[in-house]
């Protein structure tokens, strides 16, 4: 068997997105916090955090732990490891500057600095003015490579190499079916009718795929399978126009007026779909919560870090070249068929 | 590219023969009236389903997204006939008599104005029966009146598809819904705005999306059409 270079290039990119995708392990962070409502002010209160892929035990001596509200550092005067993803703090009786919620941090030399924003509510009154400690944060850290701990997002995270790059792959499959149409009507060849029908075949899979990865992830991110979201509903009718595209083709039976129908139409229908998914959803006010849109902010502008990109834009690349992989199949298989027709 | 040829073959010629075709199609349609009356009639005993089966409709955006799918509905059937009604035989002596654009640009003139009268009777009687919770009337009535055009002139050119592939109303559908969606979406944003009276400026956006898509469709079926034409 004989593969063209690019084709290698499609499995080398896959093999080390799905290994690096999968195996590369999440950077620490703190999950939760137990209990995170309770009175602070009355007297010395203790928590109990849950790590994610942190090392308390091994780090006992290093770690510490304070809890900011309004700028006010509080330090923990007790911090215990109860096993590598557990801790129990304690600190002093403490009310709340400004809003009734504490910002935890906790440090250990192997992690670093961990955040969890938010993390115990109070149900005292902000009144009081707090003790204020020093704290020395040695930040600290090794470096290995790991995807960023994201709440909300934790291990799905991962989902970014495979649910983005489909539709990036889905759109180029359908920008040269596009390019393929304008091919065709400008030169009525109907090879490149026959490109176009099968880059759409070929879009249409990887827009289910993307479909499918994308109401996973919602699932596990938003909470539903299916959202009120103005890019899901986008795409959703996107698809809706390729497959109408399907079923204009097979209501025309003559080749030339099929292939010259469905390139007008697909031209067409492709123009609006760029408005749809494109420009209105980045244009709405808070119907979207897709990253960079509906008011959003865009994926890399803050949290597609340096290890993610590693690994993101191989899996771009992989995905594409692989729905190119298979609009190439199947085109060579319809040639054959065609052949087999006419002979 | 396709572009080039479009605005160098778009000669004036090309704006006389739009404009003598668009007085053949307002003296067919005034020799065939049955034929509007019954879109209008259409719009008309929609509004009084709508009436039966909702009551009252207070709510804003309820009262909005129904009177735009009643138009929606309606500008398919209105705007699938414009292709349909014409044997081919007789469009193909349209084409040799003039630019087959100049045929396409009478159609989507007449569809326009067409849809504008449907939707402001539409308007009239869907706000007398069910309910008229519009704040900003101008800015409503501009609304309708571009979101008609707009509507007109992406059907225009779906139905000069669909004619080709059978005429089917289901296909017409099918074809005309997803690419008409961001039409749409702008339209029930500025009206529901207008209906709320928000002011000119937020709609103002969604106004200009409209008038944008509304150019976009002219000039790709301006662009598409002469492909389209020939059997």
């Amino acid at each position: 068997m004989k593969l063209s270079w690019w084709k290698w290039a499609c499995v080398v990119l896959l093999i080390y997105t799905f290994t690096a995708g999968l195996l590369v392990p999440m950077a620490p962070g703190i999950l939760r916090v137990s209990p995170d409502n309770l009175s602070t002010a009355a007297a010395p209160f203790t928590v109990k955090v849950h790590g994610y892929n942190t090392r308390f035990l091994s780090n006992q001596n290093s770690l510490q732990a304070w809890l900011l509200n309004d700028k006010t550092q509080v330090a923990a005067t007790t911090a215990k490891a109860l096993s590598e993803t557990e801790a129990e703090l304690t600190f002093p009786a403490l009310a709340p500057l400004q809003k009734p919620v504490f910002d935890l941090f906790v440090n250990d030399d192997a992690d670093g600095t961990l955040v969890m924003a938010s993390a115990i509510a109070t149900t005292d009154s902000i009144s009081a003015i707090s003790p204020v400690s020093k704290i020395s944060v040695k930040n600290e850290k090794e470096d290995y490579f790991a995807f960023p701990f994201q709440h909300i997002l934790y291990e799905s995270i991962r989902n970014l190499f495979f649910h983005v790059p489909m539709w990036f792959a889905m759109i180029a499959l359908m920008a040269w079916a596009v390019f393929n149409n304008i091919r065709y009507l400008r030169g009525g060849q109907q090879k490149h009718d026959l490109m176009a029908a099968e880059a759409v075949n070929a879009g249409l899979v990887f827009g289910v795929l993307g479909l499918l990865t994308g109401s996973l992830w919602a699932r596990v991110t938003w909470g539903s399978w299916w959202v009120d979201d103005i890019k899901l509903n986008g795409t959703a009718i996107t698809m809706l126009a390729y497959m109408a595209y399907v079923v204009l083709r097979g209501a025309v039976d003559d080749e030339q007026k099929r292939a010259r129908i469905s390139a007008v139409y697909s031209i067409f229908a492709f123009v609006m779909m760029l408005v749809l998914i494109g420009v209105l959803p980045r244009l709405s006010g808070n119907d979207s919560l897709h990253p960079g849109n509906g008011g959003n902010p865009a994926f890399g502008q803050y949290d597609l870090d340096s290890h993610l990109r590693a690994v993101f834009y191989a899996a771009c690349l992989g995905w594409i070249l692989l729905g190119f992989w298979v609009y190439n199949l199947r085109y060579r298989i319809r040639l054959l068929n065609e052949k087999i027709h006419h002979a | 590219m396709l572009g080039c040829e479009f605005v160098l073959t778009l000669r004036p010629m090309v704006l006389a023969q739009t404009l003598s075709l668009f007085r053949r199609e307002l003296l067919t349609e005034q020799r065939r009236r049955y034929a509007f009356f019954g879109v209008l009639l259409y719009v008309v005993a929609t509004v009084f389903v709508s009436r039966y089966s909702f009551r009252v409709v207070r709510e804003v955006p309820v009262w909005n997204a129904l009177f735009w799918i009643i138009l929606l509905f309606a500008s398919v059937i209105a705007v699938a006939r414009s292709f349909a009604q014409e044997s081919s035989g007789r469009l193909l002596y349209l084409y040799t008599l003039a630019d087959p654009r100049a045929v396409l640009f009478a159609k989507l003139l007449y569809n326009s104005l067409l849809m504008i009268v449907l939707g402001l009777t539409g308007l009239a009687v869907f706000g007398i029966v069910v309910n008229y919770p519009v704040a900003d009337t101008p800015l409503f009535l501009l609304t309708l009146v571009l979101g008609c055009m707009g509507l007109a002139g992406t059907f225009t050119l779906i139905s000069a598809i669909a004619s080709k592939a059978g005429n089917n109303f289901a296909l017409m559908s099918v074809l005309g819904f997803p690419v008409v969606l961001p039409m749409l979406l702008a339209i029930i944003r500025a009206s529901k705005m207008a209906a709320d009276g928000t002011g000119w400026d937020g709609a103002a956006m969604y106004l200009g999306i409209i008038i944008a898509l509304n150019v976009i469709v002219v000039t790709l079926s301006g662009l598409l059409f002469p492909y389209l034409w020939r059997d």
